[in-house]
């Protein structure tokens, strides 16, 4: 019962907040941030708590005692059909819960300043008070149907915080399309568990991996495949990819928190509760899925000058990767670059807000409303002014491009492992996956620290802008401190060799994801441990490539930007990446216009020609008759039959009422002249 | 005298009377004085027919202990009615009460 509340209290906690300040928000305006703060603190606090909990594998000893706690309760039942609730907790959900807690937290600590003197101050915390509910939401369920209701939910408060500023042009349509965007992906996986549910007969993850094997294969790959578009959607995978850079619209925190470390990560999350049951063509789809994401969103990044941009084609391209490492059977590789990814792109993405908050401070007090705060080319040099932002971004480039020392380096060479090991197993067609892998972590080294240059270092390009550029405050600097330094890879294994990637971390994760219904994991581990060194000296080798190459132009501008720009555009690379892969304009012409042209012609069917000629038509023949009947009705009915049968009547009446004369001795005198009348009358017959 | 004539016209001549009186008459007491004569007038035809008619009891006689009985209430009755309608409109002319017009 204790463990329910204490679980309970991950989905208690955020829903609190979110109920309180959107009723109350308006009466607690300033202190509404120190009400989530609070608790959010609470929350993650129960996180450490419940961390302890988890059982590390002893790697010495080898002995290892699974820990979980779940519990489950009817929600409802028809027929014979039944729907329960519950949580599954285990070592990798109490991990991602305080990966949800505390960059919640830290999120939370970062908006009380960067939102400071927004109108619509306290409707922003309630918000983050509904993610962080459904987020947990996810990540605690133990059913798929249930994980769909937050899966969905989460959409929803994704939605809510993209399009925050709704006053503004882009955020409400860039919130329409992550939400439209997610919706498709989230068809798919709707009816893939559907399919699940009817031929294994509940919801339950741990019994449809139980279940799945008197399946039809052909039909699992189906809905496996269904089920992982939700997180094609979710996790922003190509095709589906589109919605995350304009998600960018929303407040930088929201980016931070939503679209780089926890949200977009439940699509991989998912995928690696469902992992077990994915069948080997499933898993390769996936694995190619993974790869094409990676490598388009890192070459993608390359031109965009948006520090937001940047970074949100470089999330897609890091979520890549783990969606590949799940594709290629490294489940606790893809989760480990999860945490250490929602690390050090939390840490980014808050550093590029605390460069944005000071651009935008220093263009509102030139009164300057038009310079974009968010385009790289108005910055640089601003490592002299904002010490903290800098070291802070600075060492998150350093953890996401690879760099050994930092956690970066641990996750992606184990991806890279799994890639390269399967490249050695299958052959052939797979070497797209490493080529995909190595050429993506190359180009992330180049375009992060691209960035870095262009932003922190060379002679600013404003002069007027960087005079008032100053470093943000506190409880801004707290959490890019505290983030850059669960960005060392030291946070990780506790350890300084930095070629060793056992530690707390590992030992925690080591025994999940080792099971599957198709696939030998032995063997698997096995062919991963061996291109261990393969992978990273390939990977130390591509990733000082790539940060050489961007000390070579953007540093120390030995080559023309330019003439690289020409020499890639002869094969359309250039363009390609400044055009986003042309996915937007594709999307465009096939969906976007025919389905346009579609509801135009459709209104004017129902407009213009049903409305208008048809209805209006019947209401003009009504008219018509209805004056026709009014005129029959009024002039000849009512004014000449009924009014002339009561004239008639007042007429004869006044005629009558003289024979009242009152006096009684007249009504006798008639009586007697009818009787000597009718005495006559009588006596005739 | 055994013909039945004569009482007949008697009657008749009391009743065309008593008609007159009711009809022409403008005080209520006279009216009520013409109703009487009514009645009486009936009373000799009731007595009239007995005594010439084939009838072997004095239904006849009976009727008229009835009717001269009825008539001493109708007098005490017409006469209230004859007081209050004085002390509502101050007379007994009958014209004068006339509130039934129409």
């Amino acid at each position: 019962m204790n463990e329910t509340l204490q679980i309970a209290a991950f989905l208690l906690l955020p829903i609190l907040s979110f109920i309180v300040l959107i009723f109350f928000g308006k009466k607690l305006n300033g202190h509404s941030s120190t009400l989530g703060l609070s608790l959010m603190g609470l929350m993650l606090l129960n996180a450490l708590i419940l961390i302890v909990n988890a059982e590390p594998y002893n790697l010495t000893a080898k002995t290892y005692e699974k820990w979980s706690i779940y519990n489950s309760f009817e929600w409802f039942s028809t027929g014979n059909l039944s729907v329960y609730l519950g949580y599954y907790v285990d070592n990798i959900t109490a991990i991602m819960l305080l990966v949800v807690a505390l960059i919640g937290f830290l999120v939370h600590l970062y908006s009380t300043e960067y939102m400071k003197g927004d109108p619509r101050y306290s409707r922003y915390f309630a918000f983050l008070g509904i993610f962080i509910f459904s987020m947990n939401g996810i990540v605690l369920a133990d059913s798929l149907i249930m994980m769909y209701i937050f899966w969905e939910l989460v959409g929803l408060s994704s939605f809510l915080l993209i399009g925050f500023w709704f006053e503004k042009d882009r955020p409400p349509m860039a919130a329409n399309k992550a939400f439209l965007t997610n919706r498709v992906g989230d068809i798919g996986m709707f009816i893939g568990i559907m399919i699940l549910y009817f031929h294994v007969g509940s919801f339950n993850i741990k019994e449809i991996v139980g279940g799945v094997s008197e399946m039809d294969p052909g039909l699992l790959t189906l809905a496996g495949l269904l089920v992982f578009m939700g997180a094609i959607g979710k996790s922003a995978q190509f095709p589906l990819h589109i919605w995350l850079p304009d998600a960018m619209e929303g407040p930088t925190p929201v980016s931070a928190l939503i679209h780089a470390a926890t949200m977009v990560a439940a699509g991989v999350y998912m995928t690696f509760r469902i992992f077990p049951f994915l069948t080997p063509d499933a898993l390769a789809v996936v694995a190619v899925i993974g790869a094409i994401t990676a490598l388009m969103a890192a070459i993608t990044a390359i031109t965009r000058n948006d520090i937001k941009a940047v970074l949100a084609y470089s999330t897609i391209s890091q979520l890549g990767y783990m969606i590949m490492a799940l594709g290629v059977g490294a489940p606790v590789y893809a989760f480990f670059h999860l945490v250490t990814h929602a690390m050090f792109k939390a840490c980014l993405f808050l550093c590029s807000g605390s460069v944005i908050h000071a651009m935008h401070h220093s263009l509102h007090h030139l009164d300057d409303h038009h310079t974009d705060p968010q385009d790289m080319s108005n910055m640089g040099g601003l490592k002299d002014k904002m010490p903290i932002t800098h070291a802070a971004m600075l060492i998150s480039t350093l953890a996401i491009a690879g760099v050994p020392f930092f956690s970066g380096f641990l996750s992606k060479d184990g991806i890279l492992a799994a890639v390269l090991s399967y490249y050695y197993k299958y052959d052939g067609w797979t070497i797209i996956l490493p080529i995909a892998g190595f050429g993506a972590a190359m180009i992330t080294a180049f375009y992060m620290f691209r960035l870095i240059f262009k932003t922190f270092y060379g002679i600013p390009k404003k002069k007027d802008i960087y005079k008032h550029i100053h470093e943000s405050p506190l409880a801004m600097t707290i959490p890019l401190m505290l983030l850059s330094v669960l960005s060392f890879a030291f946070a990780f294994t506790a350890n300084l060799n930095p070629l060793k990637s056992w530690g707390w971390f590992k030992a925690l994760i080591y025994k999940y994801g080792k099971n599957h219904n198709f696939l030998n994991m032995k063997y698997v581990n096995s062919g991963i441990e061996s291109a261990h060194y393969d992978a990273m000296y390939l990977s130390l080798f591509v990733a000082s490539i790539g940060i050489a190459l961007s000390v070579l132009i953007y540093y120390l501008k030995k080559v023309d930007v330019d003439k690289i720009a020409n020499l890639f555009n002869l094969v359309g690379l250039y363009s390609l990446s400044k055009n986003k892969f042309y996915i937007d304009k594709i999307y465009n012409m096939i969906f976007y216009k025919p389905f346009l042209f579609q509801t135009r012609t459709a209104s004017f069917i129902d407009w213009d020609i049903y409305d208008q000629k048809i209805v209006d038509a019947w209401g003009w023949i009504t008219l018509k008759i209805s004056k026709y009947t009014g005129i029959s009705d009024y002039s000849i009915l009512d004014q000449k039959i009924i009014d002339g049968t009561s004239h008639l009547t007042q007429y004869v009446s006044t005629k009558l009422r003289k024979t009242q004369s009152g006096v009684i001795q007249n009504y006798l005198l008639g009586v007697l002249a009818i009787l000597v009348v009718f005495i006559i009358v009588i006596n005739q017959i | 005298m055994d013909y039945i004539q004569p009482y007949l016209m008697l009657s008749s001549i009391l009743f065309s009377m008593g008609i007159y009186a009711v009809i022409t008459r403008k005080n209520a007491v006279a009216i009520l004085m013409g109703i009487e004569l009514i009645l009486n007038a009936c009373n000799i035809n009731f007595v009239t027919f007995n005594r010439f008619g084939n009838f072997a009891t004095l239904d006849g006689h009976v009727f008229t202990m009835f009717v001269i009985v009825l008539a001493a209430a109708e007098a005490a009755v017409a006469l209230a009615i004859i007081i209050n309608l004085f002390k509502n409109i101050g007379t007994v002319d009958v014209d004068q009460a006339k509130e039934m017009k129409g």
